[in-house]
């Protein structure tokens, strides 16, 4: 990235002024280290600082450390709005509405599971539907569909798809309450009807992971969170709300760009910022629909982690009790929200925009399931499928960044080049030699998300740490993974 | 069909451009292109069903961007693999249409070499250009 307008804060964090650009209305910030900065690419200055137009920006526009260019907002960008006089912008929210992570723990130990890993990864890939094509494990009828978008992850629960506790450990307890189905387009639905309870591809996946005595980084809230013993088994699973949700974003995308200059006198210098008054028709009808794809990915991820429980439930010939299994937590990378925060000493309701970042509340705060009330929001951070994920807590210091974090390591090399750099089958290959047994569905797909694909993301965690925004509670190693 | 991967315009998703003589053969350079991101072997695709569509705009660039999301979206809520049959354009500024016949098969995974899912045309850096050879265009989909 061209550094000659940063100005530095601390070691951790930079800023742009308003100076850079003309009608900016805050200044940016971007958490990282330096050296993560200058390994960004140039677009993520010129989208960072063109989320500073936004009207109703409050503070700064933020960039995570994790951050790369997206389209509109970069990938890591977080924006927060007064909802009374701003807008609400497709393009802060990404296409993958509600992309994110959920964890499971087990009390399986590695030791337990070595000898059965390639059985439990192939149950696994043959259970879980992934990859181009692929069915999801219903099919919405209209009906269903409707009462689905409004009640997200409870839904899934009440046709069978887990237990009323799991909805105890999801971000808005997986139901973001404002979703109405009658905002959503009669295309959305027909690419969401048949995508339930499946991965999709990309950068989604399914992963075995393992927690050693040496990654746990704070003992106390790693128990708090679950993780108990040297050597245990948990289950990431990295998914979004599929074509419905992208469609709803390009549906929206379309309409703002219609009417955001002749209807609303809104301007603004790149196609994929379109937005609207947040209180507007339209910009309350994106919301709502919005919503109903925050849901979609609430239920899809709650079905895919009741197929795990059932596979590992069939091979080891145990109850989900008895294999511990239970739910760690689940957090939204891709959303708009609003939530309260204190702004110059007043609480004000405020429309927060988190584009590849994650919510990662304090300790105390609403919000936050009682068990982690004292530990802090657990925080999800998917790693590739070679250098290892991590678990971190929310921390009071989050408040300059509206209690925001990173979301993954961030991409170091286009998928192009990935592809030119790594072959899928040599790959696999290796990896298995390291102890990490993949499937896949497309082989130039794995290739894409090859680790040296990605950041360090022990350099991404550090920045996070010492910017302030999270604490690292332990990391999660792979040793099995299957990718869409 | 020929199309360029463009580097250096999106980390995380793909970027390409096509050209043509003509907005139709552009056109049908670009859901080529499409096809053989998301396929390793679209020569297979067979001819066994066809879907009529048409799209209005208010200039190329968007009715590129809507013409491509027509096949995004057959290809998830029909399962659908499409190449353009018969496509006619019409237009000049102000308004552009565009009739579409399109033909394929739905994804056989038995046959099929799936490579990466395009899940949304976006309009980052979304052109469409002319210049002395013909047309050009450029986007970026998301993966």
């Amino acid at each position: 990235m061209k550094t000659g307008s940063i100005n530095k804060i601390h070691d951790y964090l930079y800023e742009i002024p308003v100076s850079y650009k003309r009608g900016m209305r805050v200044p940016a910030r971007i958490y990282a280290s330096w050296q993560l900065i200058e390994n960004m690419d140039d677009a993520v200055l010129e989208q960072l600082t063109n989320v500073c137009l936004l009207p109703g920006i409050i503070k700064h526009a933020l960039c995570m450390p994790d951050g790369h260019s997206g389209y509109g907002f970069p990938i890591g960008g977080v924006a927060a709005i007064d909802p009374d006089i701003g807008v609400i912008s497709p393009g802060g929210i990404g296409f993958d509405i509600n992309c994110g992570v959920r964890l499971m723990a087990t009390s399986l130990s590695y030791n337990e599971v070595k000898h059965r890993l390639k059985t439990l990864v192939q149950a696994l890939f043959n259970r879980v539907p992934s990859g181009i094509g692929s069915d999801g494990m219903i099919r919405l009828k209209p009906d269903d569909f409707d009462e689905a978008m409004v009640l997200g992850a409870r839904w899934a629960i009440q046709n069978g798809y887990g237990s009323l506790t799991d909805l105890d450990f999801i971000e808005e307890n997986g139901c973001m309450k404002g979703a109405d189905p009658r905002a959503v387009s009669d295309r959305a639905r027909s690419r969401g009807k048949d995508q339930a309870g499946s991965l999709g591809s990309g950068n989604h996946y399914l992963e075995i992971q393992v927690v050693e005595k040496n990654n746990i980084f704070d003992k106390r809230i790693a128990e708090q969170f679950g993780i108990v013993r040297d050597g245990q088994i948990m289950v990431m699973i990295h998914s979004g709300s599929r074509g419905f949700g992208h469609q709803i974003a390009t549906d929206y995308l379309k309409r703002f760009l219609s009417v955001m200059g002749q209807k609303y006198g809104l301007s603004m210098p790149d196609r994929e910022l379109a937005c609207a008054p947040f209180h507007s028709d339209d910009g309350q009808n994106y919301y709502k629909a919005m919503n109903c794809a925050i849901n979609y990915a609430f239920l899809n991820r709650q079905m895919m982690m009741h197929s795990v429980k059932s596979v590992l439930c069939d091979i080891f010939k145990k109850s989900p009790e008895d294999l511990g299994l239970r739910l760690v937590y689940d957090v939204c990378h891709n959303t708009a929200k609003l939530e309260r925060h204190t702004i110059d000493g007043k609480e004000k309701e405020i429309l927060i925009h988190r584009k590849g970042a994650t919510r990662a509340f304090a300790p105390g705060m609403e919000g936050i399931p009682d068990r982690y009330r004292a530990s802090g929001q657990p925080v999800l951070i998917g790693g590739s499928m070679e250098t290892g994920s991590y678990l971190l807590a929310g921390v009071s210091s989050g408040a300059d960044a509206f209690y925001s974090t990173c979301h993954g390591s961030g991409r170091v090399m286009s998928r192009h080049q990935a592809q030119s750099s790594f072959n899928g089958r040599d790959l696999q290959k290796r990896l298995e030699e390291q102890g990490i047994y993949i499937l896949t569905s497309s082989f130039p797909g794995l290739a894409e998300e090859a680790g040296g694909a990605y950041k360090d993301v022990d350099e991404v965690i550090q920045a996070t740490e010492q910017g302030g925004l999270s604490r690292a509670v332990a990391k999660l190693l792979p040793v099995g993974n299957i990718k869409g | 069909m020929a199309f360029e991967i463009l580097e250096g315009v999106s980390r995380a998703d793909i970027a390409f451009r096509v050209r043509g003589r003509d907005p139709v053969e552009l056109f049908t350079a670009g859901a080529g292109a499409l096809l053989a991101i998301m396929i390793r072997n679209p020569e297979t695709i067979l001819k066994k069903t066809a879907v009529v569509f048409t799209c209005e705009a208010a200039d190329l660039d968007m009715l590129y961007f809507d013409f491509l999301s027509e096949f995004i979206f057959h290809k998830d809520a029909d399962k659908l693999l499409l190449l353009p049959e018969k496509l006619e354009i019409n237009g000049s500024d102000g308004t552009y249409r565009l009739s579409c016949t399109a033909s394929g098969e739905a994804i056989d995974r038995s046959r099929h070499l799936l490579a990466v899912d395009i899940k949304a045309a976006t309009m980052h850096n979304l052109s469409v250009t002319r210049d002395d050879s013909g047309f050009s265009a450029t986007i970026v989909v998301d993966v």
